[in-house]
């Protein structure tokens, strides 16, 4: 027999709700996925010189004052408007699904959070706060500390678990 | 292949078909391995045999290598599969227990297109809709009804056939069963309803029932749609005795029901004997959409008269039935299992939680469910049955793991519409306080799951228990059917023609 946490019913082995109140009664190992990193990894500091210009954003997104773009994939993604938007991947069945959810760039496989960052604009001020992820977000290579504002420059780079996207900055 | 010792087919190597699940690619595979391998048979060229099954096992029972070895199968020797189907489990393996234990088994089922058949047109329509007319419905209720019955018969194709049954305590042909696409005659008819009367839902489904059969033909989709508000009185076994006869002749029968004086218990029971839907319609002008859709999921059935006959293996029982898509509602623990009709595309979900007995340890696979899928695609004019079957082994310590995600998001969700159902047993017990905390955790998981609205009608409910000594008929209703929404409906949708 399972005893359930939460109001202790006895529900037979192999019971994946509590059938009284709802309670969850397995484990969820749906946790990110690990990455490794190596040691000496060589940080590849993208100078804010060599960033690409800023990009003309499609007719419905002409405000946009910053972009996000996917290094390996060179997707960009144009964020309208002054505004904090949450950065991650979703799962089936996920309560909460980020503002910009990066699945169809491999998030998972990149190890990406589900809720892994925010990125705020605010005028012409971007930051960025880790969420406490997994596996780290890191500003041009350099590990940010978690649940902490870090001010954006135009061509940044955020690298998200493996996932790296630069952020672009409309001057 | 690597071995070009046996051409044939791998398929064939274990004698089972080319859409057969692991269970049976598993269980085909220790059947022959018990017969010929080298240790228990000498005979000369058994060994051979056996190395030719092992390796036709190996490339199957791994899903990748499968899928490669399909791609490459030759034409010729590739038989038209007419589904697919895919099972998943709680657990992989069960374990040995002198406890009984639950095992819940996802079976999803795609009937895939025919190559060598050009786009045949979903089969005729052939429907009765069954509207109540009693003093009720009076007003918004029975002016929407009447002019989205209008609007449906306009829709209508010319190889459709429709009839109209007023009720209220007798039951009135309003339009007799027949094509009756832009009919001035027969949009007059539905206009000069009007309400009166009690409500005897026996005397319409009749009627309907009827009806229905003037115009029936096996290949058509025949169905009974009934709307209505009111609760009927003493007649309910004659309804479900009408339903098990409708189901015979593969007969459909769903029910919408406007409000909250309806007897949902009835209404789901009779969808439930017939493969057919219950919906709840919380405000009159939701009557057009639901119906239009329900009818246009109808139109465009592809599979028709799907039932699932089955036996449980020894020391198996099933617990609960339910499914998912493409229309969500529990289903009859007996077999055959009737499951409706499915629109071209879409898939049939279905979840099956199962009690298994102790399980000693000599016991080392356990056969759960072993049974036909059957169903008609009428626009083929064939009949087909595909065996399917759910078996586990058993093992002491089987490793941890998380059950397929499948299985957990339906459930989440089923397991609310179940607690919901345990409420309403309890109230009707008298166990108010123990009813008032079920609905409280309920409304716990709707706020976790994004869904306020209808936790807050919840905890309305729950406050109020007490006071009334029963939750309100319309609370009820949306308690009911706002946890069964929650359930995913999969792929599942149907273009509005």
């Amino acid at each position: 027999m399972i005893s359930c946490p939460q109001c202790k019913y006895q529900e037979l082995n192999g019971a994946l709700f509590c059938s009284q109140c709802g309670a969850q009664l397995y484990e969820t190992t749906d946790t990110t996925a690990a990455i490794e990193f190596s040691e000496n990894r060589t940080v590849k500091k993208i100078s804010s010189s060599a960033a690409p210009t800023f990009p003309s954003p499609p007719k419905n997104l002409e405000d946009s004052k910053a972009a996000i773009y996917l290094l390996d994939t060179e997707d960009t993604i144009f964020i309208k408007g002054d505004k904090e938007l949450t950065i991650g991947r979703s799962t089936e069945g996920q309560a909460v699904v980020p503002d910009i959810d990066l699945s169809p760039f491999d998030a998972y496989e990149s190890g990406v959070s589900r809720l892994h960052a925010t990125l705020a604009v605010k005028g012409a001020q971007v930051t960025a706060k880790d969420l406490g992820s997994a596996n780290g977000t890191r500003l041009n290579g350099k590990k940010l500390s978690a649940h902490a504002e870090h001010t954006i420059q135009h061509g940044d780079v955020l690298t998200l678990g493996n996932l790296k996207l630069q952020i672009l900055i409309r001057k | 292949m690597s071995s070009m010792s046996d051409e044939t087919n791998l398929y064939e190597r274990l004698g089972i078909s080319e859409y057969a699940s692991q269970d049976e690619i598993l269980r085909a595979y220790r059947k022959a391995a018990r017969r010929l391998h080298p240790d228990v048979n000498v005979e000369a060229g058994a060994t051979e045999h056996f190395i030719n099954i092992k390796e036709a096992y190996e490339v199957l029972i791994d899903p990748h290598k499968r899928a490669a070895y399909d791609q490459n199968i030759p034409q010729t020797q590739k038989p038209a599969q007419p589904v697919r189907i895919d099972i998943q489990y709680s657990q992989t393996v069960i374990q040995h227990s002198t406890e009984p234990q639950l095992i819940y088994a996802h079976i999803e089922m795609e009937i895939l297109p025919d190559p060598t058949l050009s786009d045949e047109p979903p089969p005729p329509l052939n429907v009765a809709l069954v509207l109540d007319t009693s003093t009720s419905m009076k007003g918004a209720r029975l002016d929407i009804v009447k002019a989205t019955a209008i609007e449906l018969i306009r829709q209508l194709r010319p190889q459709d056939t429709v009839s109209i049954i007023a009720f209220n305590d007798k039951a009135k042909i309003a339009i007799p069963s027949g094509s009756h696409a832009n009919s001035r005659k027969a949009e007059g008819r539905i206009h000069a309803l009007h309400a009166r009367g009690g409500t005897e839902i026996f005397k319409g489904l009749e009627a309907g029932f009827k009806e229905v059969q003037r115009n029936y033909r096996p290949s058509y989709t025949n169905h009974i749609i009934l709307i209505t508000d009111g609760h009927t009185y003493g007649d309910e076994k004659d309804c479900q005795d009408l339903a098990d006869a409708a189901a015979q002749k593969g007969i459909g029968l769903s029910s919408l029901g406007i409000g909250g004086r309806w007897n949902d218990v009835l209404l789901d029971d009779l969808a439930t004997r017939t493969g057919g839907n219950c919906l709840y319609v919380h405000k009159p002008k939701d009557i057009r959409d639901l119906l239009t859709k329900k009818l246009n999921r109808l139109q465009q059935a592809y599979a028709e008269q799907m039932s699932l006959d089955f036996r449980c293996g020894s020391g198996i029982n099933l617990n609960y039935a339910f499914k998912l898509a493409p229309e969500s509602g529990a289903l009859s623990l007996e077999s055959p299992v009737k499951l409706g009709s499915l629109p071209k595309g879409n898939h049939l979900q279905v979840l099956l939680e199962l009690i298994v007995d102790p399980m000693p340890i000599e016991v080392k696979e356990a056969l759960l469910i072993d049974g036909d899928f059957l169903f008609e695609i009428p626009s083929k004019s064939a009949s087909y049955q595909i065996p399917i079957m759910l078996c586990r082994s058993v093992d002491a310590n089987p490793p941890p793991e998380t059950p397929s995600p499948k299985i957990t998001k339906a459930l989440s969700k089923l397991t609310l519409y179940r607690i919901q159902e345990k409420a309403r047993e309890e109230i009707s017990k008298g166990e108010l306080a123990k009813a008032s905390t079920r609905l409280k955790y309920i409304a716990t998981h709707l706020l976790a799951q994004g869904e306020p609205e209808l936790a807050q009608v919840v905890l309305t409910e729950a406050a109020q228990i007490e006071e009334r000594q029963d939750l309100s008929e319309e609370g009820k209703k949306r308690i009911k059917y706002g946890t069964r929404a929650l359930l995913p409906a999969g792929n599942n949708q149907v273009s509005e023609s």
